[in-house]
């Protein structure tokens, strides 16, 4: 095994829903997400994506996110137990944007294989389009539950809206 | 690009714990890491964390900076954002040591990158983490988020690295990975 390793990587042909990386291997010590994404979410702010961990969709989650946007600065968040899912990433490129323009989030999640401690990950994102919206986050996010994670979901933007086609991610495995 | 895990570091009922011989002959270090310490009484005790300091080479005068943004609180109780500076510092020091005032199974997570650890030039780092804690911590809940950048003033390369709690012991469960990353 490599002391680092794309566990799984993909790129949409079509529109999805739900993005489900299962099976998830218990060999190494972390794990890193990232994606370049569009969502349809109509909205004149950039759209998101949040994750959900072994199907648990309890209101097991919590995060906080500090963020720049389009110059101006701000913090938002729910504490832990208070959400269904992590918080959300709010970067991905809208629809109505120039379509070569993606958004992009990196998640770190530390010991992903712990069955002692809650899940604890750490986030950042940046989009910018061709009319001066510019966001950069940064955020906390957690799931309380002491199980491995073995499958996570990165769920639609909100309901009734897809990650769009041709949004891209990989999935890495540190050792 | 090569990425060489050299490295793990596991702390508990010790206030400070250590990399060392870090070898020169990669470009840039990462680490990988959590963090928890069982403080519970004193001046810490109105948050649930720690602040955890970081030096290079064991040395302690007053050579380092650190500059984060940081996010904190909820949305339902009231939140904070601002920009944390300090020059002239003995250590880089982070808040991201969750403490007794928080629930013992919230651990944060701590990314570090190293550039050119092995130049003959100051050294700098990025650092960011993060960490949330329920209700059950005298501080309410307080989740909290910080990005931001450290250095140490000094051209030496960096062969050892040492993770302190500012009060009291990290407990079983926090851990440090280290790796060696190759350009070429």
């Amino acid at each position: 095994m490599a002391d680092f390793e794309i566990i799984a990587e993909g790129t949409l042909s079509s529109g999805a829903s739900t993005i489900s990386l299962t099976s998830i291997p218990q060999t190494y010590t972390h794990l890193e997400f990232q994606i370049s994404a569009r969502g349809s979410y109509a909205s004149a702010y950039p759209s998101s994506t949040n994750m959900r961990f072994n199907s648990d969709s309890g209101t097991n989650y919590g995060g906080a996110d500090g963020y720049v946007s389009s110059g101006t600065p701000g913090v938002e968040g729910y504490s832990l137990n208070a959400l269904t899912q992590t918080y959300y990433t709010n970067v991905l490129a809208l629809d109505s944007w120039a379509t070569n323009i993606q958004g992009v989030t990196s998640w770190i999640i530390p010991n992903y294989t712990s069955t002692s401690f809650a899940k604890q990950l750490f986030k950042t994102g940046t989009v910018a389009d061709t009319n001066s919206i510019y966001t950069l986050r940064f955020g906390s996010g957690a799931w309380d539950n002491t199980a491995a994670i073995t499958q996570i979901d990165l769920l639609e933007p909100s309901a009734g809206t897809e990650i769009m086609a041709q949004s891209s991610y990989w999935l890495a495995g540190w050792a | 690009m090569t990425i060489t895990k050299l490295a793990t570091l596991t702390a508990s009922g010790v206030s400070s714990a250590s990399f060392s011989g870090i070898s020169g002959s990669y470009d840039d270090l990462k680490i990988l890491g959590s963090a928890h310490t069982d403080y519970s009484t004193g001046a810490a005790n109105t948050t649930p964390y720690q602040v955890m300091t970081i030096r290079f080479n064991s040395d302690s005068s007053s050579v380092y900076f650190v500059s984060y943004g940081y996010a904190t609180g909820t949305t339902a109780t009231g939140v904070t954002d601002g920009w944390t500076s300090y020059t002239y510092s003995q250590e880089i020091s982070v808040p991201l040591a969750p403490n007794a005032y928080s629930s013992q199974d919230d651990f944060s997570a701590i990314e570090m990158y190293i550039p050119a650890y092995s130049g003959s030039r100051q050294k700098k780092c990025r650092v960011q983490g993060s960490f949330m804690t329920p209700y059950a911590s005298a501080g309410g809940p307080n989740p909290l988020s910080i990005m931001g950048n450290g250095g140490w003033d000094n051209t030496s390369a960096i062969t050892s690295i040492t993770f302190a709690a500012n009060y009291g012991d990290f407990v079983a469960g926090t851990s440090f990975t280290l790796y060696g990353i190759s350009n070429s």
